[in-house]
Formats: structure tokens, sequence, C-alpha cells
């Protein structure tokens, strides 16, 4: 850099006041934003073009992608761990108040009406114990459709979300278009952008690209969402469906992040432990009524069922039979101390021969199925909780990283503000000295005995 | 590696996050007293939990089976013995007949009647209602299983059964037909006293008695071996019992000493955290610049 003329050395000590004086702005901007994780340090660097300094806001983009995705993993694994805990939840086990524990004391009371046939008392606690393994049955199935809706409404949100953001992202794009094109800065902006890319990978796991003109490119599940200015949008076609694009209708692949964890906790976790709830009660009433159908009550009529189900499964299960007299306790018809079909139906609690995909291959008894469901619903819970605990480890990770390098520390700065403060002191110092120089040249030069 | 502010209030919001929630389980555990509050805290042990669970309830049954076959196998045996004594009675007083002092009406008239009695009080224990229940009646436990006249057995063949010990039916009432397995006792008094009246020889009624007599102890042997097993089973519900309590205990129980320590750990160690926190987060450049 040239420095000529006379008021050359004016022009860099006001260079110098200029550089502290922007330096402590850069200082206090940075410390303004210490507190906020969505601020990116600034810092001043020699200007590329000419003289003077340029304004640099710290980022790194590969660790903004690590984060990204741990972000996207602990999406997905948090929201499933807290969705199967609420599955839990349902099934109260193990202790005396779940369905395992009704099961016993049906079984029970049959073996107890095998030899006790006449005796109304025992015939009262069959339905009594019935009534409650019913009760419980209903009550679980009825719980895990509550989950099923508040997993819909949770779903329908997180799409809502992801769609505000994108309109966001792609409004966002405009504006640092504007600004760069304006000749501006636009650290601010690109912040928020920022701030709104993370959220956006924790809630559906999305892939960024930076343009090379300042523009952001977002893809969801390999699908554009944003690019440049236009934000694309996903929409849920039915109560309970799968997301999908909402101009060509394609399903989204969304395996990712909040709404993937909870795609997959309705679609496939939630969606087992009903159908095998359904199979329970439909099994359970489907080999009493065999056995019970062929026995006669005190009445002497036989070819009753016990409980009745409907095509709604478990949460349509009823007793049939409503008076103890017409319990088919006998194997045949005249005798009030026969009891041996109700023995027969106390056999049937270790009767193995129902075929379940928890246990391929493997045939289970009504008792072991359940068993099976809740050993299932304990591992898959589990599994989610240990990968969220897991996924959130990696996040803290990839974020001690990344702010490592965009985050502020006051006591850097606070070293930058007396820096640039003396700097400033000392460009001052140096006007004051050439003009007092200049003053001597400009007031008193050539004035020769004046 | 750079560390900033934010950096510093993180690692402690998270230590703290932390410990909150190991203090919230172990607390939790000493409270209860389990290890397992739900499936996903150990799901093979819930599994246990809930198998052992079905296993004391289904002994437990057992057992109450097994006091009410106690119950029914002891009451039968009681009026079998009965029964017998019955006709013991009879035969003795018959056996007077024969000698020196039953030649006239008056005394035979006597005999007869006593003969008579003890049918009566046979019959009554063969049609004893115990607990509203036919003892002797098969399945037709609302019908007494013999008229006054005894001609025929009334009840059927159905021999009620009751589950003694886990998987194990046993029979707890005989059907009345097997009561009569060395001949109907009741005819052969009846005969018995009518013949005491006439005068005509007894020999031949007192060796259906006999028969009768042999026929209703091996009955009673063959309930007081049942009794026996039904002891046996009994015992072997309690001990079973107390395994499975001991086993379910074990499997989602806590082991107090432990827990308690496991909690006073964490409450250190948060305590630890806390003072962490507050030592590294309050310093700054700007506490030492003018």
């Amino acid at each position: 850099m040239q420095i000529s003329g006379t008021f050359g050395g004016l022009e860099l000590a006001r260079r110098g006041l200029q550089a502290g004086q922007r330096g402590l702005e850069v200082a206090g901007r940075n410390i303004a934003g210490a507190a906020s994780p969505e601020y990116h340090r600034q810092r001043l660097v020699p200007a590329a073009a000419g003289s003077g300094l340029a304004l640099v806001r710290e980022r790194d983009l590969l660790l903004d992608g690590e984060y990204r995705e741990a972000a996207a993993g602990l999406g997905l694994h948090g929201a499933r761990r807290d969705a199967l805990a609420r599955v839990e939840e349902v099934f109260r086990e193990p202790s005396d108040y779940g369905i395992q524990a009704a099961l016993d004391r049906f079984w029970n009371t049959w073996q107890q009406l095998a030899g006790a046939a006449q005796d109304p008392t025992a015939r009262a606690e069959v339905l009594v114990e019935a009534g409650e393994l019913v009760r419980r049955i209903r009550e679980a199935a009825d719980g895990l459709a509550v989950r099923r809706e508040a997993l819909d409404r949770s779903i329908g949100l997180k799409v809502q979300e992801a769609n505000d953001l994108a309109g966001q992202l792609a409004d966002l794009n405009l504006r640092i278009a504007t600004r760069a094109s304006a000749g501006g800065e636009a650290a601010d902006l690109e912040d928020r952008r920022d701030a709104l890319l993370d959220r956006l990978a924790r809630l559906a796991g999305v892939s960024v690209f930076h343009q090379p003109g300042g523009q952001v490119t977002v893809y969801l599940g390999g699908e554009p969402l944003v690019q440049g200015g236009v934000a694309a949008s996903l929409t849920v076609p039915a109560a309970g469906a799968a997301p999908v694009w909402s101009g060509s209708g394609a399903p989204v692949r969304v395996g990712q992040g909040e709404l993937g964890g909870e795609l997959r906790a309705r679609d496939q976790d939630l969606a087992l432990v009903q159908g095998e709830l359904d199979r329970l009660a439909t099994e359970l009433a489907a080999r009493v009524n065999q056995v019970h159908a062929a026995g006669y009550g005190l009445d002497g009529l036989s070819g009753r069922p016990f409980f009745l189900v409907g095509a709604g499964g478990a949460q349509t299960l009823a007793l049939a039979v409503s008076s103890p007299e017409a319990i088919a306790a006998a194997a045949g018809p005249g005798a009030s101390g026969d009891g041996e079909n109700a023995a027969a139906l106390a056999g049937l609690r270790d009767l193995a021969d129902i075929d379940s995909p928890l246990a391929p291959g493997q045939p289970l008894s009504v008792d072991q199925l359940y068993r099976t469901l809740i050993g299932r619903l304990g591992l898959d819970s589990r599994a989610a909780r240990d990968a969220a605990e897991a996924a959130d480890l990696h996040l803290q990770s990839a974020d001690r990283q990344r702010q490592s390098v965009i985050g502020v520390s006051a006591d850097e700065e606070t070293l930058a503000l007396v820096q640039h403060q003396k700097a400033v002191a000392a460009a001052a110092r140096v006007t004051t000295a050439l003009d007092e120089a200049l003053e001597a040249v400009v007031n008193r030069m050539g004035l020769v005995g004046r | 590696m750079r560390v900033t502010n934010h950096m510093l209030v993180e690692t402690a919001a998270r230590a703290l996050t932390a410990l909150r929630s190991r203090m919230a389980r172990a607390q939790e555990q000493v409270a209860t007293g389990n290890a397992i509050t739900r499936p996903s805290d150990g799901p093979a042990r819930t599994v246990t939990a809930l198998d052992l669970g079905s296993a004391r309830r289904r002994v437990e049954q057992a057992d109450a089976g097994a006091a009410e076959a106690l119950n029914w196998l002891s009451v039968s045996e009681q009026q079998i013995t009965r029964m017998i004594d019955m006709l013991q009675a009879a035969r003795e007083a018959a056996l007077v007949t024969g000698g020196p002092g039953a030649r006239d009406p008056v005394s035979r008239e006597g005999v007869a009647q006593t003969v008579e009695q003890a049918r009566a009080a046979a019959l009554h224990a063969a049609n004893t209602r115990y607990r509203g229940v036919y003892l002797f009646a098969g399945f037709r436990t609302d019908t007494a299983p013999f008229a006054p006249d005894a001609a025929a057995y009334l009840g059927d063949e159905g021999v009620a059964r009751q589950e003694v010990v886990p998987g194990q039916r046993l029979p707890v009432r005989l059907p009345g037909s097997r009561l009569l397995g060395g001949g109907n006792f009741f005819q052969a008094l009846e005969g018995l006293a009518a013949d005491i009246r006439s005068g005509a020889p007894v020999a031949g009624r007192l060796e259906e008695l006999d028969r009768a007599l042999e026929h209703l102890s091996s009955l009673r042997t063959e309930i007081g071996v049942r009794l026996q097993q039904v002891d046996e089973y009994a015992d072997m519900n309690r001990k079973a019992d107390i395994d499975l309590q001991d086993r379910l205990a074990r499997a989602t129980g806590t082991e107090l000493e432990r827990a308690v320590t496991e909690l006073a750990e964490i409450e250190n160690a948060y305590r630890a955290a806390l003072g962490a926190a507050g030592r590294a987060l309050p310093a700054s450049l700007m506490d030492f610049l003018r």
C-alpha cells in the first residue's frame, strides 16, 4: 500500500482508527452473541480485494454435517424410546394388576369349578375373574389405541413443522441472496438459517448442500425440500397414513429424525403390539369357546360360546355368558356335580398351538404368547433407550467439536476489546501527532519573521 | 481445542441432568424394593417374573384344591367307617340268634329291630350330604343315591376329581355303586331282619355281610392311601411356593444394601458436580480487568 502526499499519514491513522473501531464493534457483537448457541463467531480478516478488512463468519461445513447427522440419530431413537415407554405403561407388568395375573386367576377359577361344579360360589367366581380378564385386555387395547392416536397427532404436527421450516429456509435463502447482491453481509441471517437447518435435521434427518452463490439446498429422503427460494411441502393424506409429497403424492422416505422415529414406532413397533394383543384375544376366545360349546350348563343346554370377540379385536372382547347356570362346566347333561368340561377348559392353559411372528416355528399357549409379547416390548424399549443414550453422547461430542470452532469465548473477546481499545487510542495518538506536525507545516511554514 | 462459554455451560447442564435421572432411578429402587418396574428395565427378568408369578398362583390354587380333597376324602372315609361299624353291629346281633336266648319271638324281635336300625344308619351314612353335596352320588350331587328300599343305586358313575398339585387331579369321592361292590348290603340287612323274625337260618346272610364288610374295608384303605398322597402333595406345594417366592424376589427385587449405597454414591457425585459447575462457570477475564 503506497502512502503518498502530505496527508498520507493522516489517511493511515484514519484507517487504523477505523480498524480499531470495527474491531471493537465485532468484539462487542461476539460478546452479545456469546450466550446464544446459534450465534457464529465473527472476525475481521484482511480483505481479498484492495485494502481494508472483511468480516468472516466462522463455520465448518463438515462439522455442521456431523452435528446434523447426530441430531437426526438422536431424534430417531429419542422419539422411538419415548413412544415405546408410553406403550410399556399400558401393560403394568410385572405386577398383580396386569393381564398375566388376570389370566392366571381365570384359569384357576376353571380348575376350582372342575372340583365343585355344583357350588354356586365357584361358578360366580368364574364369571368374576373372566370379567376382570376381559376388562384388563380391553383396557390395554384401548390404551394402545390412545397411544396410536397420540402418535398420529404428533406426526401431523411434525409434518407441519417441517413444512414451516422449509418455508422459512426458502425465505432466508432469498433474503441472503438479496443482501449479498446489495453488497452487504448476512451473518445474522445465516445464523438463523443454520439454526433452522439444525432443527430440521433433528426433526426429519436432512442433507444440506451449500451452493456456490450462498444458497442452501435441502434434501429429504433423496428429494429436494428446499431449493433456492422454493420450498416443497409434505402432507398426511389420511388419518394414520404415512406422509407424502404434496406435489407428486409419492411417499416420503423419512427414516431419520423425530418424524422417522415416530413413524417407525407407530407403524412397526406399536402395530406389532396391537396385532399380537388382538391375536391373544381372538385365540383365547376361539379356544375357550370351542371347549365351552361342547359342554353343558346347569340348565342342560349346550353349544354356547363363553366369549364374544368382534372384528375390532381385543377392544371388542366381551363375555357371552351372564348367568352362572349357563357356564358349561359339565361334559354331559343332567348332573350338577359334573365338572369335567371345566377341567378341560382349565387344561387349555397348557395348550400350545398358537402361531405368532414373535416366535416363528414355535407354537405358543395363550400365556406364553402374552409373556413373549411383553418380553419383546421390553427388549425393543430397552434397545431404543440404549440407542438414544448413545445418540445423545454422539450429539454431545459433535456439538462440542462444532462449538469449538463457531462458539464465542468471553475471555477471548475481552482480550480483543482491550487490544482494539489500545489500537484506537494509539491511532488517536498518531492522529494528534500528525495533526501537530501538519499544524507546523500548514500554519507556520513560510511565515518568516511574522 | 478451543473451549467456549457455551461448552462449559453445556457440560455442566448435561452432567447435572444425567446425575439427576440416575438419582431418580436409584431412589425408585430403594423406595419400592423393585429393580424392575417396567419391562425395559430388564426384559428377560420381566418374563421370568411373569413366569414365576404364574407358577405361584397355580401352586396356590392346587394347594387350595389339596385342602378341598382332604376334606372330601376325610368325610367319605368317616361315612364308610360308619357303614362298616353298622354292618359289624348287625352281624354281632345276628350271631346271638344262634344261641340259647334267642328262640323266643320277643328276643328275636329285639334283634331284628337292632338289625333294622343298623340298616337305617348305614343308609343314612350312604346318603350323607356334606356342604350341600350327596357324597356317594357320582355327579348327580343333588339327588340322594339310595331310596329307602335301596333296591338300586340312583346316582351316576361320575368320579369327582380335584387338582391337588399342578397337573394332577385325584378322585375325591366315590360313586355309590362302588359301595355295593361287595353286594347290596342294605338288602342283605333287610333280608337278615326278616329271617331273624321268621326264625330262618341266617348263615347265608352273614356270609353276604362278610363279603360286603371286606369290600368296604378295602374301599376305606383306598381312601386312606389317597389321603396320604394328598398330604404329600400338599407338602410339595408348600415347598414349591417358598421356592418360587424366593426366586421371584431374586428376579425382581433389589438388594437393599447395594441400592442404598448406590444412591449415596450418586448423591455425592451430584454434589461434586454442582460444586464444579459453581466454580467453573462464573469466572471470567472481566473480573480481573480494571
